[in-house]
This record gives C-alpha cells, sequence and structure tokens, in this order.
C-alpha cells in the first residue's frame, strides 16, 4: 500500500520575504555604519562630555566626572548664555512666520507664466547655490566694520544723498529709516528662503491642473481658489518649511549661541561647550515639537 | 430687475472684458514691479563683489564712480591668487569636492533605494534616524568627530588589535582626505539626509512591474537597482550630484576642521582676510599696501574667484537646477 503521507514542507527560517528584507537591510546598511560611527557614537561621547570635567594629558582627553556643575556654571554663573538664548527664540519665531509667507509669496508668483519665468527662477534660486558662509560673512560682517567700512560708506553715502532728497521732498527722516530697514530686511529674507520658495514651488507645480480648471468652472475667484485649493494642496509643505527653516536658524553658523559655543569650544572649555549645546539642542526640539503638534492638526492631507 | 436692452448687451460684456484687461495688465506690471525689485536685491551682493574686485582706490573712494569702475584693473586678482595661494587652493577644492560629492551620491542612492523598495524590520525607525542627523547642530558633536577622527578606532578594532597584540596601532585621520571620504562613504557627509531622503520619494514613486518584470527575467537585486532602476532616475542622480558638488565646494567648516591643512578655496578666503587685517597692523606684505580700499577690493576679488566656478557651473546646468523642482521627487 502506497502511503499517502502528505509531503511535509521544512520551514525555512530564510523566508521569501525575509530574504527580501535582508536585501533591503544590505542596500541601508552604509547609513547603518555610518550612522553608528560617525553620529551615534560622537552623540553619547557628547552626552558624557556634559558630565565631566575634560582635563588633557598628552593630547589625550582626562574626563573627571563632575555631575551637574556644567549646567549649573552655564544657568547660573554664566551672564551670557541664557541671554543668548532668550535673543536666539525672540529672532527666531517671527523671522519663522515673515520667511514662510516670503517664501510661498514669491512662489506664488514663480509658478505662473510669464515671459523670462526661468531667468527669474535662476535668480532666486541662487542664494541655494551661493549659499556659502564665509562669502557671505564676508559680505555681512567685513562690510560693516572697520577696514572696509569706509570703502562702504560710499556705497551707502550715494543712498544717502537719495535720502536726503526724500526727506527734503518731504518724506519723513523716520520713514525713510523704516524703508531702509525694510531693504535691509528683504535682502536677509530672500538669502534665506531660497530652499523654502522652492520646496513651495515643487509643492504647487505638483497641484494638479484639473482642480483649478473646475474651480473656474465654477465660477470661484481667484482669491478663494486660493484659499480652498492652494492652501490646502501645499500645507504639509508649510510644515516641511516651518522644520526646515528652525533647523537652518538653529544649526546657522551666524547664530550668536553657536558662535558662543565654537568660542568656548576654541578656549578648550570642552564639558562647559558640550552642556551648553545639548541645553540648546533641547530647547530647539521643544520648540520643534510643540510647533509640529500645533501645525500638523491643520494640515491637509489629500488621500486618493 | 435691472433690465438691458439687446442693443446694450454687447456693450455691457466688452467693458467688463476691459476691465478684466486692465486688471491683468496691472497684475502683470505688479509682478514685474516685485519680481525685479527683490531680484535685485538678491544680485546686488554679487555685482558690488564683481565691480568693485576691478576698482582701484580712486575709484573706490570715488563718489562719481557707482558700478562701473573708470579704470579696469586686474591688481586685485593678482594679490588674491597670492595671497589665497589660489592654484593649490582650487586644486584642493575640486577634488575634495568632486570625490565626496560622488561619493555621497552614490551612498545616498544605495540607501534612499533600500528605504524606499524593501520592507524591513526597523525600517521606519532608521529612517527616523536618518531625518534625526538633520537636526543636531554640527556644533553639538563636532568635539566628538574630531577626537574620534584623531584617534580613529572603528568599532573597537584597532583596540582590539592592539590588545591582542598584533600591532600597535594609531590613526590619526585628522588633515586626511579620508576623513571628509569615509562619512560621505557611509551616508553621513554633508546634508546627506536629504539627499537620502530625496533618492527615496524618487525610487518609491516607481512602478512595482518594472522591478516584478526584471525580476522574472532573473535580475537580482543588485541587477534591478543599476540595470533597471537607475537608468531611469538620470535626473536625480544629476540633481543630487550637483547638489553636492555646490554644497561641498561651499563647505567652510567641515574643511577647517577636518582637513585645514588642505586649504579648500573658502578656508583660504578666511586666511586671506586674516593676513589682510594682520597686514593693515603689521605692514609687513609687500604687497598690498596697508591700505583699507586696495584690501577691501582685493578681498572682493578673492570671493569671486571663490564663487566663480560654481556660479558658472550654475549658469551652464542652471535649467536642470529648476527643472529637477519640477521633475525630481522633492515632492514625493
Amino acid at each position: 500500500m502506497v502511503e499517502n503521507k502528505p509531503v511535509k514542507r521544512r520551514k525555512t527560517f530564510f523566508t521569501m520575504e525575509r530574504r527580501w528584507g535582508l536585501a533591503g537591510v544590505a542596500f541601508v546598511s552604509p547609513f547603518i555604519i555610518g550612522f553608528v560611527l560617525f553620529f551615534l557614537f560622537p552623540v553619547i561621547q557628547s552626552v558624557q562630555r556634559a558630565f565631566v570635567d575634560v582635563g588633557w594629558d598628552q593630547g589625550r582627553e582626562v574626563w573627571e566626572p563632575v555631575g551637574l556643575d556644567n549646567f549649573q556654571n552655564i544657568f547660573f554663573r554664566d551672564p551670557d548664555f541664557l541671554q543668548y538664548l532668550g535673543n536666539y527664540f525672540t529672532q527666531m519665531l517671527p523671522q519663522l512666520v515673515i520667511v514662510l509667507i516670503f517664501s510661498m509669496f514669491i512662489a506664488l508668483m514663480l509658478q505662473q507664466k510669464f515671459r523670462g519665468r526661468t531667468l527669474a527662477r535662476a535668480v532666486y534660486f541662487l542664494p541655494v547655490i551661493v549659499s556659502s558662509g564665509i562669502v557671505m560673512s564676508i559680505l555681512g560682517n567685513d562690510l560693516t566694520n572697520q577696514a572696509a567700512q569706509e570703502s562702504t560708506a560710499i556705497f551707502i553715502t550715494n543712498n544717502r544723498i537719495l535720502m536726503d532728497l526724500m526727506v527734503d521732498a518731504g518724506f519723513g527722516a523716520a520713514m525713510m529709516e523704516a524703508v531702509v530697514d525694510v531693504v535691509g530686511t528683504i535682502f536677509d529674507l530672500a538669502w534665506r528662503s531660497g530652499v523654502q520658495i522652492l520646496l513651495f514651488l515643487a509643492a504647487l507645480i505638483a497641484i494638479p491642473k484639473s482642480f483649478y480648471e473646475a474651480s473656474t468652472i465654477e465660477g470661484a475667484s481667484s482669491w478663494s481658489t486660493f484659499w480652498k485649493i492652494t492652501f490646502p494642496m501645499v500645507s504639509p509643505f508649510i510644515l516641511v518649511c516651518l522644520v526646515y527653516t528652525i533647523v537652518d536658524s538653529f544649526t546657522d553658523y551666524d547664530n550668536e549661541l553657536i558662535n558662543y559655543i565654537y568660542q568656548n569650544i576654541r578656549d578648550l572649555f570642552y564639558g562647559t561647550a558640550s552642556a551648553m549645546s545639548w541645553v540648546y539642542t533641547l530647547a530647539v526640539f521643544a520648540v520643534l515639537g510643540v510647533i509640529i503638534g500645533l501645525v500638523s492638526r491643520r494640515v491637509f492631507y489629500m488621500v486618493d | 430687475m435691472h433690465f438691458v436692452r439687446p442693443s446694450e448687451r454687447g456693450k455691457i460684456n466688452r467693458e467688463a472684458i476691459k476691465l478684466k484687461k486692465t486688471k491683468r495688465i496691472a497684475g502683470t506690471v505688479l509682478r514685474a514691479l516685485l519680481l525685479i525689485g527683490i531680484g535685485y536685491i538678491i544680485l546686488r551682493p554679487l555685482v558690488f563683489i564683481l565691480t568693485m574686485s576691478f576698482m582701484t582706490h580712486m575709484d573706490i573712494v570715488s563718489p562719481a564712480v557707482v558700478w562701473i569702475p573708470r579704470t579696469w584693473v586686474l591688481t586685485n586678482y593678482n594679490n588674491a591668487i597670492e595671497l589665497m595661494g589660489f592654484g593649490n587652493a582650487f586644486r584642493a577644492s575640486l577634488e575634495l569636492g568632486l570625490v565626496t560629492a560622488l561619493l555621497q551620491t552614490v551612498s545616498c542612492a544605495l540607501v534612499g533605494y533600500g528605504f524606499a523598495r524593501y520592507k524591513f524590520w526597523g525600517r521606519g525607525l532608521l529612517f527616523g534616524f536618518v531625518m534625526f542627523t538633520l537636526l543636531v547642530p554640527p556644533s553639538t558633536i563636532i568635539i566628538s568627530q574630531i577626537m574620534q577622527l584623531r584617534f580613529f578606532n572603528p568599532f573597537g578594532i584597532f583596540s582590539l588589535i592592539r590588545t591582542v597584540g598584533i600591532a600597535d596601532i594609531e590613526v590619526n585621520m585628522l588633515n586626511r582626505r579620508l576623513s571628509l571620504y569615509l562619512p560621505a562613504m557611509f551616508g553621513m557627509g554633508l546634508r546627506s539626509g536629504i539627499f537620502i531622503y530625496m533618492f527615496r520619494q524618487y525610487f518609491r514613486g516607481q512602478p512595482k512591474e518594472l522591478e516584478d518584470a526584471a525580476r522574472v527575467d532573473g535580475c537580482g537585486h543588485i541587477g534591478i537597482f543599476t540595470r533597471v532602476m537607475s537608468p531611469n532616475a538620470g535626473s536625480i542622480y544629476l540633481t543630487v550630484l550637483l547638489f553636492a558638488i555646490v554644497w561641498n565646494w561651499n563647505d567652510y567648516y567641515n574643511a577647517l576642521m577636518f582637513v585645514n591643512r588642505m586649504e579648500t578655496l573658502p578656508v583660504a578666503l578666511a586666511v586671506m582676510r586674516d593676513r589682510l587685517q594682520q597686514a593693515s597692523q603689521v605692514a609687513h606684505l609687500g604687497i598690498v599696501a596697508a591700505d583699507p580700499y586696495t584690501q577691501a577690493a582685493s578681498l572682493m576679488a578673492g570671493a569671486f574667484l571663490t564663487l566663480a566656478p560654481v556660479l558658472a557651473m550654475y549658469i551652464v546646468l542652471q535649467r536642470y537646477f529648476t527643472e529637477s523642482v519640477e521633475r525630481s521627487g522633492i515632492v514625493g
């Protein structure tokens, strides 16, 4: 009699799915190695450093645990740190709103069809390309500091003549100051918003044309088209831009606080510098968390 | 209800059209004014750098000269080239920028592809880590990174070798090209997180059928990536490569921290600025007299020399940068 036993399939550990998963891990493995080696270890070390006093022995660090001393120093004995931290937030928050509105506005204009659009886009993306810290600092700082000041004085004087004329013509001096201020702000703004403009523009281009056609047929005004179609459709990118703007200003080398931390690094106060940067990082993460929490609830995600 | 005589209907219509037309023209003019105005504000510093770099002392001082120098001179460029050590700096920038950018593009493409096309345990968390690397400011971990490169010991391998007693190795990676190349190779280069994200978004949008067809035809995992997916993804590769080149070229702080002996252009520019500031006090540098105007003009020449290669690349490849916005997977 033939035994009609069903063929028992050996259950393999490496199922098809698992093998595919392994291939995926293999593709991602460069990042895993890099993350552990060049990010995780440094992060852990830097947290440890915040709780020690760093001494030196033949070029190697000697750590002496001091508990919370570093934090006590920066909170209670350092006159500058808390002030810089406060300054950072009071400058960053209004700037955040302005950058968002500005970049959305520019993106809306650059999205429309007009002659010379390619050129206009090329000009507005320029800040992304020329994001060279050192050249910007030469332009921003050096032009205002002593050596080059006299040379730029002429540069400004040209405007000053114009300004005096305007003041004579009956415009208030205070108003002219405000105008000059605005121009300076726009310069700063335009150079800060390159990436945000890019993101918004990409989001605007991705909105299906049929939405606008439908709303035109329904007779919607462009005002309500903006609020009912454009704005909800780009709203996920508002969140992205918010996060980008915060991170950008927070890791910016022009930042007072970052410079203060670097100054501490240069003076070899490694423990203090680490404690400072962690307080700073955690504070920004807290703000970031609050903002993401507030905004993400109002973001509209289209589900096909 | 307002009654309109049949003969007047056309007139009202025409008036409405006229009003619409006026509105449109007004909109166009307003838009043009705004775009040109803000565009001018963006371009002004660049034009300022360029024109001032050709000016003589007299032209800078003269109130009659605003943008166009009366006599064009190249002495500022000579000063800049000499004070920056332009030849060496240019070569260092080119080499470091290109190699780092290439390594970064390849590694980020692999990683982004892995995140996009495969499901595996912990993928979401790992991708969260990718984003997290962008959030932590470099100043937080810079000390650790420097110390780590100074006493390079990946996963304790070298100290293991030392304790076993095979060899006494102490590897100092600082001031070696590898200290920039290694992180780039392992997806931790300059803003690599953004590139991984871009690749992931792009590869996620590719159809599953493409992959299945290749598999039926006997293509392996690597084959699918190199022969099916990548040839289709030329635009995103180019976009990432261009951004990587530009950002690495402009990078000042990493170059300063990790390879400061190889003066790249931005580092050389900063060095030149310091030398000029000292020269105004010491005045022992014969080339530039202690004249703040000539110094400023030379600095402008140096800044322009630093930017020029990137600007030239941007002008030539500008189409790809701007089109990449429309085509690439930034939106997803």
